[in-house]
């Protein structure tokens, strides 16, 4: 499983979104995710890749693009 | 920044008002909790209180209150920690730590108070607190607060949960929160495998009872006693302006600590203390639990049932519900209000929730009926909502 595959699949489990997610999906406007959700799935994501993401890049989170791309540049 | 700049930037945004032309928030009660409830001088049957075992309006509450009142006055001004504290504080304090099964009690002036003073005497910036993600705003702010990372878990999910924990090793203490009922649903926490998970993770379980407290459990006194634990090691915390009737929150626990939190809790000490008729009107609800929960008990849960039977097959969308607590799914905001409008038209004051108080399009209204009513005035609850059955 790739990166962005794992992180729609961390969404899915840490989230009450039902909507399928796909890598442009808008966090707010497309999945409904609040900012709980978004700091369940952000704990995952650390919990998964053993690492502690920012609390200022989780607040720039809009898309699942973003959040692929921050992890994949800076954290891993 | 101007003053006009500042109060432009605080302005309530009334645009469901203006939609749907009916504001559900902060009617003008003109009665007690009695069987009608009169708003604006027109009798409404009220499912909205969370007056669960229907004693707000009682004689003997009443009378205890008044009692209070002539005896020490309508407040002693004073926090409790300077000379605020009746006796009743102390002596109630024991009764209600005995009707909840811990050692130990202190009263706030508010169970909202009570769970935010409550982490911050308590948590510090290397803790982890782990809270289930439909706790209540109290809860979260209070846990907001302290700073230190917080670890939201899927609700009720015991495997979630326990994910979260198998990461929280590295932190100084850990904190798992959660409610017992959930209100806006009527969900129970699964609260003796939670204390189980919590012992196995060295982890520190905090209740907030407000919605189970009077409700459930065999003789009324709550998640405990529902749950059959024995020996509970963690914290306990309640509101007692729902089934208990008054008002005030709770802190329940270890003597040592609920003297540490009166000593330390800046929320408790700088605020003052809950008057003496309020702690009255309590001593004389746990009594009436005591000698009568039986009985009430009973009224409760078989309006809930009458009406949740009701409601599924008028064919609306009920949640399933372990509590005396009926909700039916409603959509968007803009509709769930637009509901609660027509009951309100029709005589019948319930609670929407909306968006963010639950998920966005999933406004539920729920009723709570109390076990004060009569019943010739469910059935014509009933009959109403019959009239508003989707097609
Ligand atoms: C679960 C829960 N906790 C705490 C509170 C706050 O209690 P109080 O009204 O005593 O401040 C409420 C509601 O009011 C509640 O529903």
């Amino acid at each position: 499983m790739n990166l962005e595959e794992k992180i729609i699949n961390l969404i899915k489990e840490n989230s009450n979104c039902k909507s399928e997610i796909y890598r442009h999906s808008n966090i707010i406007d497309d999945l409904n995710i609040d900012s709980f959700d978004r700091l369940m799935i952000v704990n995952a994501i650390e919990d998964e890749y053993s690492i502690e993401v920012n609390t200022s890049d989780i607040e720039k989170f809009k898309t699942v693009n973003d959040i692929v791309i921050a992890i994949e540049s800076r954290y891993l | 920044m101007s003053l006009k700049q500042f109060y432009d930037n605080h302005i309530f945004d009334d645009s469901l008002k203006q939609k749907t032309l009916f504001n559900p928030y902060y009617v003008n009660v003109q009665s007690g909790l009695d069987d009608a409830l009169m708003i604006d001088g027109k009798e409404f049957i009220n499912l909205a209180a969370n007056n669960y075992l229907g004693l707000a309006n009682d004689e003997r509450l009443k009378k205890a209150a008044i009692n209070a009142i002539q005896k020490y006055g309508q407040s002693l001004c004073a926090t409790p920690i300077a000379s605020g504290c009746a006796d009743l504080f102390e002596s109630l304090s024991q009764k209600i730590s005995n009707f909840v099964g811990l050692e130990s009690s202190v009263f706030y002036p508010s169970c909202y108070q009570a769970n935010n003073g409550l982490f911050q005497a308590i948590a510090g910036k290397d803790d982890v607190i782990i809270i289930d993600r439909f706790s209540h705003s109290s809860l979260v702010e209070g846990a907001r607060t302290v700073g230190c990372k917080l670890r939201p878990f899927l609700h009720n999910n015991m495997a979630s949960l326990e994910k979260n924990l198998q990461h929280s090793s590295k932190h100084k203490q850990i904190f798992v929160v959660t409610e017992s009922v959930f209100s806006t649903e009527g969900s129970i926490a699964p609260f003796a495998g939670i204390v189980e998970l919590c012992k196995r993770y060295d982890a520190v379980p905090v209740i907030d009872d407000s919605h189970g407290l009077g409700v459930i459990g065999k003789r009324g006194r709550g998640i405990i006693e529902h749950a059959g634990i024995v020996n509970y090691e963690g914290i306990y915390t309640a509101s007692l302006g729902k089934a208990m009737a008054n008002q005030g929150g709770v802190v329940c626990g270890k003597k040592s600590l609920i003297d540490y939190l009166k000593y330390n809790s800046s929320h408790l000490i700088y605020s003052t203390a809950i008057t003496p008729s309020i702690l009255a009107g309590i001593q004389a609800v746990i009594e009436i639990i005591e000698s009568e929960f039986d009985v009430i008990g009973k009224r409760m849960w078989y309006y809930r049932n009458k009406l949740r039977d009701a409601l599924i097959e008028f064919g609306f969308d009920v949640k399933h519900a372990e509590a005396p607590i009926t909700s039916i799914l409603t959509g968007s905001s803009e509709e769930t209000i637009l509901f609660a409008k027509h009951l309100y038209q029709k005589g019948i004051l319930a609670t929407p929730f909306i968006y963010p108080s639950v998920p966005e399009n999933q406004g539920v209204i729920r009723m709570i009926v109390g076990a004060n009513l009569k019943e010739p005035t469910l059935d014509k609850a009933i009959e109403i909502l019959k009239t508003l059955k989707p097609i």
